[in-house]
């Protein structure tokens, strides 16, 4: 029976988040409220998650978000 | 099949020549022949050997880092371990998302002031304070390198990793028998035998990055004057900032010219097609 390399696994999940990394910031990105997506600095986790943005997609943007950063 | 090539290829490439040499109105209207005024336009442009040095810079580090890091990473998932599928879906998701998202991404994380990379960085303390990656062009042209090498990445390693798996181990093993390193077994064992792979990786490397326009728009397109721009990018910036639509044609048409040019000094040098030649 050939040996498993979990050693290899362990590098191969730091490969995979790397690549991942940009992804996971865009997805809890989208569950922050407005004034912590904008907070400096900002938080890394969102402290209160709001799915709610999702629903608010849906509707025209009162004010644009990209021109205050 | 000729009816074909003659509507996709030369039509689009005749008409790019046509318009580079006639007079067209900001909005496009044909006014008349201009001659060569276009080109001259064009190359009354100071910055257009800077430009010129921009796009061999981007291309090369582009296409470079791109291949050494492929072609390790590809060796590393040629490797059997568990959970090495995960690993491989993983790597394919930049290749899956838009170009423009993910370095929206990237520009949101590198802002000094709200960007969750910089933050990291305060909290390591490699950092003081905030650094704005993407508000100069020095660091930005750096920044944008880095993006189209991560968005590079998984095509490239598929390749490679495509070549490796055609390679019969009896190969390795071989060396292995006759006390060839692990080093010594990639160069020149591993690595001839890439050739192809590694030959197509890199000629659709160079043509993606040279007419890469998305990223360094997006990150550095709002920075005043060419001092990160590419042949490619002044092309957009001629067209959208000073409406000259002609010049850009001409632009295009020295972009056409000379990806020509790189893809023939490519083909004649390395002689992708000619590992059976000898």
């Amino acid at each position: 029976m050939k040996r498993k390399r979990w050693g290899l696994t362990v590098i191969g999940a730091v490969i995979a988040l790397m690549f991942l990394l940009p992804y996971l910031v865009m997805v809890f990105g989208s569950l922050k409220p407005r004034s912590e997506i904008l907070r400096i600095p900002p938080t890394y986790l969102p402290e209160h998650w709001v799915p709610g943005n999702y629903a608010t997609m849906w509707h025209t943007p009162r004010r644009r978000c990209r021109s205050t950063w | 099949m000729l009816i074909l090539i003659a509507a996709i290829v030369a039509f689009p490439a005749g008409y790019m020549l046509w318009t580079s040499t006639r007079d067209l109105s900001a909005y496009g209207q044909d006014r008349g022949p201009a001659g060569f005024a276009n080109f001259r336009r064009l190359f009354a442009i100071d910055e257009l050997g800077s430009i010129l040095v921009h796009t061999v810079v981007w291309v090369l580090a582009v296409v470079v880092i791109t291949l050494v890091a492929s072609a390790a990473l590809a060796q590393f998932l040629n490797q059997d371990f568990p959970g090495r599928t995960a690993v491989r879906l993983a790597i394919l998701v930049p290749w899956a998302a838009s170009v423009v998202m993910t370095t929206t991404i990237f520009e949101y994380m590198l802002d000094p002031d709200v960007g969750i990379a910089n933050r990291f960085l305060v909290d390591i303390g490699v950092l003081d304070r905030g650094f704005g990656f993407t508000k100069q062009a020095g660091p930005a042209f750096l920044v944008a390198i880095g993006v189209a090498v991560f968005v590079s990445i998984p095509f490239t390693t598929y390749t490679i990793l495509a070549g490796l798996q055609s390679i019969p181990g009896e190969i390795d093993e071989a060396g292995r028998v006759d006390g060839a390193s692990s080093w010594q077994r990639y160069l020149y064992l591993t690595l001839p035998q890439l050739r192809p792979a590694m030959a197509v990786a890199t000629i659709i490397n160079i043509i993606n990055s040279f007419n890469s326009l998305p990223i360094l728009q997006v990150l550095t397109g709002s920075i005043a004057g060419f001092s990160a721009d590419t042949t490619t990018t002044l092309t957009f910036k001629l067209i959208r900032q000073n409406q000259q639509v002609a010049t850009a044609a001409s632009m295009s048409v020295l972009n056409f010219g000379l990806i020509l040019v790189i893809i023939a000094i490519y083909v004649k040098l390395i002689r992708p097609a000619g590992e059976e030649a000898r």
